[in-house]
């Protein structure tokens, strides 16, 4: 029942508002009746006060006019006089009657004194009567006689009369002074009432006015924070039960709807920008091997010229006899092809590792026993596919950079083996070593820092540098943690490469 | 926000409803002040109607006496219109309040007769227009009305007894009387002068020295009282016949310094702290207690009686008590209470 009542009152904003304004309009319309009420009371009081002594009045009239007509027709017996007497006389009969008749015998002076009137009145009536009748029997004496009792009886009650209206003046006097007290108070009353009631009816409106309009606010809040991109604003919460919470509801719902598809947008848009930097990444590769495949190229034309030269002096040298001169030129010649052949393709460790001993021999050759080379490599991982050109770089960044101003002997050791799934590479020198800061510099830079790569590459064989070798390992194999180096000055370095284990066909 | 709604809320719902509960509260007052809409208000329609004519009105005695008449009237289904008469000697308004009452043709009339004679007429008149006649005070000579209250030689006898046992049996006693009481030199007493003679008679020692009139009804006999102790010095016992004289005689025996020496005896006071303070210090021996207050009521209860055609003596004598310092203590009555 209070359901289906609040449904009917308050469901919808529409009936919100009509409740509302009726309900003040009837509250105040209800005070307005309940203040003015005591003052229709109070004017009939009054009205009935002045009746009362008006009836009075008219009484004592009545009673002087039927005393005029008696003694008139008494005096000259013209009938119009008794004609008049009888019309005042049924005049006040009637009032006498119903005096009588409206009255209940009680024991306020009032009642008693207002009894009495009324039975005097008839006493009167019928000492006048008498005295008309004993006229018309022409017996003086009788008449006379009656006429001075109605005169008394008359007497008495004007007396009745008068005392009577001093009861009522002391009663209307007394009933004054006391209402006019409670009067005052009752106004003070009803002031404080109009003044809550007005006072009411204000809170009221303000409240529902705020209720209804601060849904609308929250709303326009919202869409606002919407409108500048800000999906994670609040929650529009509404709890009643109308349009606005249809509204809020949808509201959110459109705002979550907003959102994700801003975040699927979002989404793909990363999904694509990832696809782009990827693509960047292997055009930036592609770049690189373009590098080192251009300079690659610029000396290939001295590779065929080499080659074809390289054959004849071997050739010569093999008809000189002179074998050693033959085999040191025959590993100039592969290393050379080596460097050219695989700039395109992968290698495995076992052939990066031939080409690493080729290179040996030619230091051999140069250098004679001041420097060494040794391996240390674990047969287990030669089959591991690796960007070519990794390890003899850094064999040759030992031999010029490392043990290039070392006077006794050098020693250069390459060591391969397995670790934990992965290859370590390790290459150590026993030459100058470098300071921290060289060590840190070198783990720190750039991919791409040609400049350094210019200037380091004078006296190098493939003049690929340790920032070209790391850079293609990181981008092969999609890691960053590749190189270490350990390094102590006037003791030696070792450039350390850790790299995943991968075995596949070589391309 | 949502709070201080409600706290204001609350505030103006308890303003309002204190405002409407104070309205409600005065409007009721006022309504009740209202008079109702039929005048006179009809709760009853009483079966008799009376007329109480009481002259001397506002004394004591009066008051209580039309106390419990109007009890009686109220219990009765009696209406009961009083008209008092302030002053004793208003014998024409007491008279034209009779003819009233037979011109209004209401059922019967109480009044005080002062003697057996000064209404003798209206009585008659009120008798002849069938009207039921009830006399307190002194019993009317008409037949046919009704007397209610003390018998007046008895109520004589007592008091004599009362001052012989004040003043003891050779006691020299002036007595002060109202001015209303018909006497001739003592030998034409009221039936209470006469009582008081006979009683006195029992003891030859015993003298009434003066009889004396009030002179005034108001502030009692000072006066009178002055006179007696100047012209008759020999007295020692005052009996007084309304309580207005006693008092007077009491204080004027104080200020004349002649306490101890004149001892009164009184009519009809009340138990009150001063008349009691006069008991203890014997200045006043006792007084004689003619109960008013029964007298009103059965007044009333002796007409309704007559209206229904009951059985009523036409004599009614109501008991009187002697009151003294021994048993004061069991009349002690709050005067207001008599308005």
């Amino acid at each position: 029942m209070i359901k289906f009542l609040r449904n009917r009152l308050f469901g919808g904003v529409r009936r919100q508002m009509v409740t509302l304004f009726l309900f003040t309009v009837l509250l105040t319309a209800l005070t307005g009746v309940y203040v003015i009420n005591p003052s229709m009371q109070f004017i009939k009081q009054m009205d009935e006060m002045f009746f009362d002594t008006v009836f009075l009045d008219e009484l004592t009239e009545n009673l002087n006019a039927v005393d005029l007509s008696l003694k008139e027709y008494l005096t000259t017996r013209d009938s119009d006089s008794l004609l008049t007497y009888y019309e005042h006389t049924e005049t006040l009969s009637n009032k006498a009657a119903a005096m009588k008749d409206g009255v209940e015998l009680n024991q306020t002076p009032s009642e008693l004194i207002y009894k009495d009137i009324a039975h005097m009145i008839d006493t009167y009536l019928y000492h006048t009567d008498e005295a008309v009748k004993n006229k018309r029997g022409r017996t003086p004496d009788l008449y006379i006689s009656d006429y001075t009792s109605a005169y008394e009886v008359a007497g008495y009650i004007k007396l009745y009369i008068n005392k009577l209206g001093q009861y009522h003046l002391a009663d209307n006097t007394r009933w004054y002074t006391t209402l006019s007290n409670n009067i005052s108070k009752l106004i003070a009353s009803n002031f404080i009432l109009m003044a809550a009631v007005i006072l009411l009816n204000v809170l009221m409106i303000l409240y529902i006015t705020y209720n209804i309009t601060r849904p609308i606010e929250d709303l326009s809040k919202a869409a606002g924070d919407i409108a500048r991109g800000d999906f994670d604003t609040k929650e529009i919460v509404v709890t009643t039960d109308d349009e606005f919470k249809v509204m809020a509801d949808a509201f959110n719902k459109m705002k979550h709807s907003i959102k994700e598809y801003v975040d699927q947008l979002h989404d793909k848009a990363d999904t694509e920008a990832r696809l782009m930097d990827q693509r960047m990444q292997n055009l930036r590769m592609q770049t690189l091997l373009n590098g080192a495949e251009l300079k690659a190229l610029q000396s290939q034309i001295n590779p065929h010229f080499l080659f074809n030269t390289l054959n004849a002096v071997m050739q010569l040298a093999t008809m000189e006899g002179a074998d050693r001169t033959s085999v040191f030129i025959d590993n100039l010649a592969r290393l050379l092809r080596y460097n050219v052949s695989t700039m395109n393709r992968t290698v495995s460790l076992r052939e990066e590792i031939a080409m690493v001993s080729a290179y040996q021999e030619l230091f051999n050759v140069r250098f004679g026993d001041m420097r060494s080379l040794d391996f240390e490599v674990d047969e287990s991982v030669l089959d591991a596919v690796i960007p070519p050109l990794i390890i003899q770089p850094l064999v040759e960044n030992a031999y010029i950079h490392g043990l290039g101003e070392v006077e006794g002997k050098g020693i250069i050791r390459v060591r391969v083996r397995p670790v934990g799934g992965r290859i370590e590479i390790s290459v150590t020198d026993n030459g100058v070593g470098m300071d921290e800061q060289t060590r840190k510099r070198l783990l720190a830079q750039d991919y791409y820092n040609e400049q350094h790569e210019h200037i380091r590459q004078k006296g190098h064989l493939t003049g690929i540098g340790i920032d070209n070798v790391v850079n293609r390992l990181r981008m092969f194999y999609g890691v960053t943690d590749i190189m270490d180096i350990h390094s102590t000055p006037g003791q030696g370095t070792t450039v350390i490469l850790t790299i995943p284990y991968r075995e596949e066909d070589v391309s | 926000m949502k709070g201080i709604y409600k706290y204001i809320f609350i505030g103006l719902a308890v303003i309002l409803i204190s405002g409407v509960v104070m309205s409600m509260y005065y409007y009721s007052r006022i309504k009740m002040d209202y008079k109702a809409e039929d005048f006179p208000p009809g709760a009853s329609n009483k079966k008799y109607h009376f007329s109480l004519i009481l002259n001397n009105s506002e004394s004591l005695y009066w008051r209580q006496f039309r106390q419990g008449a109007m009890e009686a009237a109220a219990d009765l289904d009696a209406a009961l219109e009083v008209h008092g008469i302030e002053s004793a000697d208003d014998l024409e308004t007491t008279k034209l309040q009779m003819r009233i009452a037979v011109a209004s043709q209401i059922d019967g009339v109480i009044v005080n007769a002062l003697d057996e004679d000064t209404y003798q007429d209206d009585i008659d008149y009120l008798v002849d227009h069938d009207l039921a006649v009830l006399t307190t005070g002194v019993e009317a000579r008409n037949s046919d009305s009704y007397y209610v209250g003390t018998n007046a030689f008895a109520y004589g006898q007592e008091a004599a007894r009362l001052v012989i046992q004040s003043a003891g049996e050779d006691a020299q006693i002036a007595i002060i009387a109202d001015d209303t009481i018909s006497y001739q030199d003592g030998s034409q007493d009221t039936s209470k002068i006469g009582g008081f003679f006979k009683e006195i008679k029992a003891y030859p020692n015993a003298n009434i020295v003066t009889i004396k009139k009030t002179s005034s009804h108001l502030l009692g006999a000072e006066d009178v009282v002055q006179s007696i102790l100047d012209g008759f010095p020999g007295v020692n016992a005052i009996f007084c016949m309304t309580p207005e004289d006693t008092m007077a005689a009491a204080q004027a025996i104080i200020d004349r310094n002649r306490v101890g020496e004149i001892v009164v005896t009184g009519t009809d006071l009340t138990a009150s702290p001063s008349v009691e303070k006069y008991i203890e210090k014997n200045i006043i021996y006792g007084y004689i207690e003619r109960n008013p207050y029964d007298i009103g009521y059965q007044s009333v209860a002796t007409l309704c009686n007559v209206m229904e055609g009951k059985f009523q003596p036409a004599y009614e004598d109501i008991d009187m008590d002697i009151v003294t310092k021994y048993n004061i203590d069991q009349y002690k009555i709050d005067e207001d209470a008599y308005d």
